[in-house]
């Protein structure tokens, strides 16, 4: 009990926007998590009796244009938008730090190379770039996975880059150089660790816009390919019954803008907490 | 005449969850033309003094009491429009650091003429004249250059007496120096010494001069006072007080003061 | 003016990298553009002699070279899908997506810039925090929902305008623009939350420095400290991010333009990416691109004419 009332009043020092962000995710991770092992219907599932249904006991986000329960499907197309949004940012992340860190640590030539191909690259806006790759690679989930993962690499790069020419010249990097430390063990032990905080901001930022990337490009239709639900692609299928069933979009709608919401807000509220 | 004075001066912070009081009860007196000095610690209480004459404290999160007079008005209480009619005209300040007191997006004659231009109704030219003479009594060579130059590109020392040029512009009554000198070389300092000074001499402007070295009070000060922990603890003539201390703690200020004596080997290996 | 010329050199070695980048990425997609072109019809014979015609079978650095110098010269080849030079299919968009793309801008501009002052003015009080929360909710709403809603609102609710309508700058300018009016918004929602978040921040960092102090100390009201010392030295970092802004909204209206079902660049763009129709989706990639290193050029010497520091480091 009392080790309860100290969580508790743990919890109540945290500051209001990281409470309110870290209970949004919550709800929003638990009902993805539950989703992915039991739905209230099959999403795929087509009942032709609940075409476009209401909002009602039975189905509490209504039904799309084929009768699938549309919470059923919010729930798996969050799971999707989630998984895409992880693998985006596990390779804009690797491929990131793998660049930042040999351009920033060595300098020179590589610096120049990879920091012009670098900023010819960061030239597009991210979604601009992940158009282009996904008109090569084609759609689907992985490949969007991979498209819109190459398209953040540039600004990851930039920032680790940044990061380890801070670094480079500190005492410490020299004591290990002195010590006989190689290279690799003084880029990946000795400096990699420092960058995390200016890492982790900039990862809570970058899955934000990745959730939003993803959303906008399966809502081009040139994102995630049916049978696999994604909002954005709900959303643009709610665009056509905006008139006759407004509650469609809206639910699709306002559950992508709880999910960024949470994210948003927990990034907020800890920034305002360092 | 007197120009200044303080009557139970209370600062109070209040925008922790304890409040915490930084001035106890001052009370001080400045002469017209009078040279006063404030010494002591840090947090000590003396640059919220400063700031208090300067009206410079800020406005939420704190209680402060007492009276600050000045042409029989108390600065403390007075409406804001009346306050700014003092500030800059009547009294002006210069702060510690040099290398971020200037806004480093204006040209220095703009930021050297801006007093004028709120408190007065001389012409651009006039302006222009004054402020180019006032850059050459803080002793800048080549003012009209100066004049169109940013921050960036000027020494630290420089800055600083760009900031007393700034200050002195309207010929105040009352010039507040808080810790001038603490961000510069010994060699600078001295001449900022010189200079206020000078200054003093020839305009016979009160100084209100905030520092912790004894050594430079005692140059330029006739009369000084002593702060610890928010108190005024002693309070008198300069060279009474450094050569007669009353308090245990002006006695163990002044015998901090380095002298310059060799340091004997033993004495440092300790 | 060094400085400009120094930043037009940057410029055109970006843009000759960036046009490396489009052309390369193009040529390692699996499969022959004749062979496709072709479809059932192909033939070895067939396959060889188009190869032939499209030039297809010279090497890569000559037709590069052939590809960016006719790109100078407005020349943008031929689309694989419909025959005809690309020029034709993509100038006429042109202006679509930049009126677009401007006019979303200056909305954002005109909402952030007196939002982020306001709330600045103001901070710590009732409507700040308000404001505050309301921006934060604004900025996670995707302009692409928010032109939803836009729609719903004023199109299937109020009957303000036709879902789907457009009116094109040659038949109607007042009518045009009056169609854009909605997709802007759209686009300006997002972008003016986080403009005015940055810019109110801005502003309290700078008026926590000892020259905000010293314009104080001179007898300048709260009005004046902010109007003639806070705003320039704040701007510096919003306008760094406004560059950013516009880029991004050249490509967040092709997201918008397909909401509101406008005909710009973004719509042929989709179209060409899914019938692969590669000399199109290079060309509209490139003008893209030149559009964004432009803006990016320009806000660097804004940049560089409001910061005097910049000059000398």
């Amino acid at each position: 009990m009392g080790k309860l009332t100290a969580r508790l009043e743990e919890w109540k020092k945290k500051p209001f926007l990281l409470r309110i962000g870290l209970i949004m995710t919550g709800i929003s991770i638990f009902f993805i998590f539950v989703g992915i092992f039991v739905t209230p219907y099959d999403p795929e599932a087509m009942d032709a009796s609940s075409k476009l249904a209401g909002i009602s006991f039975k189905h509490i986000m209504g039904c799309d244009n084929f009768g699938r329960d549309v919470f059923s499907r919010v729930l798996k197309g969050s799971a999707t938008t989630l998984f895409i949004a992880t693998g985006t940012i596990g390779i804009g992340i690797t491929g990131g730090i793998l660049i930042g860190a040999f351009a920033g640590y060595f300098g020179g030539v590589l610096d120049e190379l990879l920091m012009r191909i670098n900023d010819a690259a960061l030239a597009f806006p991210s979604v601009l770039l992940a158009l282009v790759l996904i008109s090569l690679f084609g759609t689907g989930k992985y490949q969007i996975i991979l498209s819109m993962g190459i398209a953040f690499i540039p600004s990851f790069a930039r920032i680790v880059r940044g990061e380890f020419i801070r670094y480079r010249e500190m005492d410490y990097v020299q004591q290990a150089k002195l010590i006989g430390a190689g290279s690799f063990r003084i880029m990946f032990v000795h400096i990699l660790p420092n960058t995390f905080r200016v890492l982790v901001s900039s990862i809570l930022i970058g899955f934000n816009n990745a959730v939003l990337a993803e959303a906008g490009l399966s809502f081009l239709g040139i994102g995630v390919q049916p049978p696999d639900a994604s909002l954005g692609r709900m959303l643009s299928e709610a665009q056509a019954y905006l008139f006759s069933r407004p509650g469609y979009a809206l639910c699709v709608g306002g559950t992508l803008i709880f999910i960024i919401l949470g994210f948003s807000f927990s990034g907020e509220g800890i920034g305002r907490k360092v | 005449m007197t120009l200044l004075e303080i009557k139970h001066l209370n600062i109070e912070f209040h925008d922790h969850l304890i409040p915490e009081t930084v001035v106890f009860d001052l009370n001080l007196q400045m002469e017209e033309g009078e040279i006063v000095g404030i010494v002591g610690e840090s947090g000590s209480g003396k640059t919220m003094t400063a700031l208090a004459v300067a009206g410079l404290l800020p406005r939420h999160g704190m209680k402060k009491t007492g009276e600050i007079l000045f042409d029989s008005r108390n600065l403390l209480f007075c409406d804001r429009k009346v306050l700014r009619t003092y500030q800059g005209r009547e009294i002006a300040m210069v702060f510690q650091e040099p290398m971020t007191s200037l806004n480093p997006v204006k040209k220095i004659g703009w930021q050297v003429e801006e007093s004028l231009k709120i408190h007065t109704d001389l012409s651009e030219e006039e302006r222009y004249s004054r402020v180019v003479q006032v850059l050459q009594d803080v002793e800048l060579k080549n003012p009209e250059e100066i004049y169109h130059k940013y921050p960036h590109e000027l020494s630290g020392g420089m800055r600083q007496r760009v900031m007393i040029a700034a200050a002195i512009v309207c010929n105040p009554r009352l010039l507040i120096a808080d810790e001038i000198t603490t961000a510069l070389d010994v060699t600078i300092q001295d001449q900022i010494i010189k200079l206020l000074l000078k200054i003093n001499k020839a305009t016979k402007m009160g100084i209100l001069f905030i520092s912790h070295d004894l050594s430079l009070i005692r140059r330029i000060c006739n009369r000084v006072a002593v702060m610890k922990d928010g108190y005024l603890v002693e309070e008198g003539l300069t060279d009474q007080i450094y050569q007669n201390p009353i308090q245990e703690y002006t006695k163990r200020l002044i015998a901090a003061v380095p002298k310059c004596e060799k340091i004997s080997l033993e004495e440092e290996e300790v | 003016m060094k400085f400009i010329i120094k930043k037009a050199a940057s410029l055109l070695i970006t843009l000759v990298f960036v046009s490396l980048l489009v052309f390369l990425s193009f040529e390692f997609i699996p499969g022959d553009p004749a062979s496709s072109l072709l479809g059932t019809q192909a033939t070895p014979e067939k396959v060889e002699a188009l190869r032939e015609e499209m030039g297809l079978n010279r090497p890569t650095l000559v037709r590069y070279l052939d590809w960016s110098s006719g790109f100078i010269r407005g020349d943008m080849g031929t689309s694989y899908s419909y025959h005809i030079p690309v020029k034709e299919m993509v100038g006429g968009k042109v202006p679509i997506t930049l009126a677009l793309t401007l006019l979303s801008f200056c909305f954002t501009v005109m909402i952030a810039i007196p939002l982020g002052i306001y709330m600045a003015k103001h901070a710590g009080g009732r409507l700040d925090s308000f404001l505050g929360v309301l921006n934060q909710i604004m900025m996670a709403v995707p302009a692409f929902f928010a032109g939803i809603l836009l729609t719903f609102f004023f199109g299937l609710v109020l009957h303000w305008f036709t879902p789907g309508g457009f009116v094109s700058y040659e038949v109607n300018l007042g009518k045009f623009f009056s169609y854009l009016i909605l997709p802007a918004i759209a686009i300006a929602i997002p972008k003016s939350a986080m403009t005015a978040k940055l810019l109110r921040g801005s502003i309290l960092e700078q008026s926590e420095l000892d020259y905000a102090r010293t314009a104080y100390s001179r007898g300048n009201s709260t009005n004046d400290v902010l109007w003639k010392h806070l705003l320039k030295n704040a701007m510096i970092p919003v306008i760094t991010f406004l560059g950013m802004v516009l880029a991004d909204m050249i490509a967040g209206s092709i997201i918008i333009e397909q909401v509101f079902g406008i005909p710009g660049l973004g719509r042929i763009l989709l179209t060409s990416i899914a019938n692969r129709d590669y000399p199109v989706v290079q060309a509209i990639i490139m003008i893209l691109a030149i559009a964004v290193n432009l803006i990016n050029t320009i806000v660097d010497i804004i940049y560089h004419q409001i910061d005097p520091r910049i000059k000398y480091q």
